[in-house]
């Protein structure tokens, strides 16, 4: 094909297991100007080197499992074409912050445990029975949680963030967000369920309002907007006056 | 998980209370004091020892006085404090010490000062 072009893709390479120290990898890659930097990966798995190890799945955006660092920045590999990027080169890393399990794959148990502890789910005051019918909601009850329910757990943020560079114990951006997320939603009984962490230690105080999490975020999340009104929540709740002041 | 509460709140809050207040009086205080006294636009007394020490002793002055100068340092310190911690100084939590620390003993000398007038 007449507008095949090729770029050079430094992959760092690293097995935790066998290797003393991460390195980079070059390989040329040969590219269309619709293929992302995931398929140059793909490109490289098929054709060049079947042992670089990395995530996927949807390609479209949706997963949240194809993060990494491309050219030192976090971005989702699917929906960052090496058109852009030419000429080149184009070095991938694994997330910052986070332990590689292997070449581009970090290790994300810590965050799932986090997930956890702000319990990502509806908890009402009582049992709806199904023959109830659907929670009605209105478009503003709707608009008040719709942002924060978009994301995909790209842990893009995470890599943004310097607090969790620093302390990687920090509940951090997205599971903040998803806090957030659920306290506002008009089914869930809201802050109380989920106060024991926003007030933590590792919970929105570790946030000194950096910003970047925000920035690299591809699905339009505010984390930091989400925490920083955490933080009146908290110091409200502090002063013994979440309810008077805060509503639920 | 452990998860131990934080006592940031009321730091947090002085923060906020402090950078209000600079945003509401901060700038103000600047022409006056910086621009509008030291030109001789506003009259040459108005800054006077005599002026001053008569402001400071009402109970208003007392007020606005120590707010300025406690919550604005509050402010100040909280602002420190992250810059340690961001540029990753291996003592941020003694920085941070010896900042809320300095923020508290100015605090409270303001206000021993004041109602000593
Ligand atoms: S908040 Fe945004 S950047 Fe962070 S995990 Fe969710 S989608 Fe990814
Ligand atoms: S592969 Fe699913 S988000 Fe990129």
């Amino acid at each position: 094909m007449t507008d095949t072009r090729t770029i050079r893709i430094e992959a760092l390479r690293f097995n935790p297991e066998t290797d003393s120290a991460p390195r980079l990898q070059r390989y040329d890659v040969p590219f269309t100007p619709d293929m992302s930097v995931l398929q140059g990966l793909q490109y490289i798995k098929d054709h060049l080197d079947g042992s670089l190890t990395f995530r996927w799945s949807c390609r479209m955006a949706v997963c949240g499992s194809c993060g990494m660092m491309i050219n030192g920045r976090p971005h989702l590999s699917c929906e960052t074409f090496l058109r852009d990027l030419y000429p080149g080169p184009v070095r991938v890393e694994p997330l910052d912050h986070f332990p590689v399990q292997r070449d581009l794959a970090i290790d994300q148990a810590g965050f799932l445990d986090k997930l956890a502890a702000i319990k990502p789910y509806i908890v009402s005051a009582k049992d709806k029975p199904l023959s109830e019918g659907p929670s009605r909601q209105t478009p503003a009850q709707l608009d008040a949680y719709y942002q924060y329910s978009q994301c995909i757990n790209c842990l893009l943020c995470y890599a943004a963030c310097p607090q969790f560079g620093l302390n990687p114990d920090f509940i951090g951006p997205a599971a903040l967000s998803l806090l957030h997320r659920y306290n506002l939603d008009s089914r869930d009984i809201g802050w109380s369920v989920r106060a024991d962490v926003a007030n933590a230690e590792v919970g929105v105080w570790e946030c000194t309002v950096v910003g970047y999490c925000s920035e690299v975020c591809p699905k339009g999340v505010d984390p930091m907007h989400a925490v920083n009104e955490n933080k009146v929540n908290s110091a409200l709740d502090y002063l013994g006056v979440k309810r008077l002041l805060g509503g639920r | 998980m452990k998860l131990k509460r934080s006592q940031e709140p009321i730091f947090w809050l002085l923060f906020g209370g402090g950078g209000t207040l600079a945003a509401l009086v901060g700038v103000v205080l600047i022409v006056i004091t910086g621009i509008l006294v030291p030109t001789g636009t506003l009259p040459p007394d108005t800054m006077s020892y005599a002026a001053m020490h008569a402001f400071a002793a009402t109970l208003f002055g007392k007020v606005a006085i120590f707010l300025v100068i406690s919550l604005l340092l509050w402010h100040g310190v909280h602002r420190m404090a992250a810059t340690a911690h961001h540029v990753g100084l291996a003592s941020a939590h003694t920085a941070q010490i010896v900042l809320r620390g300095f923020a508290a003993l100015a605090t409270a000398a303001c206000a021993y000062l004041l109602t000593g007038l």
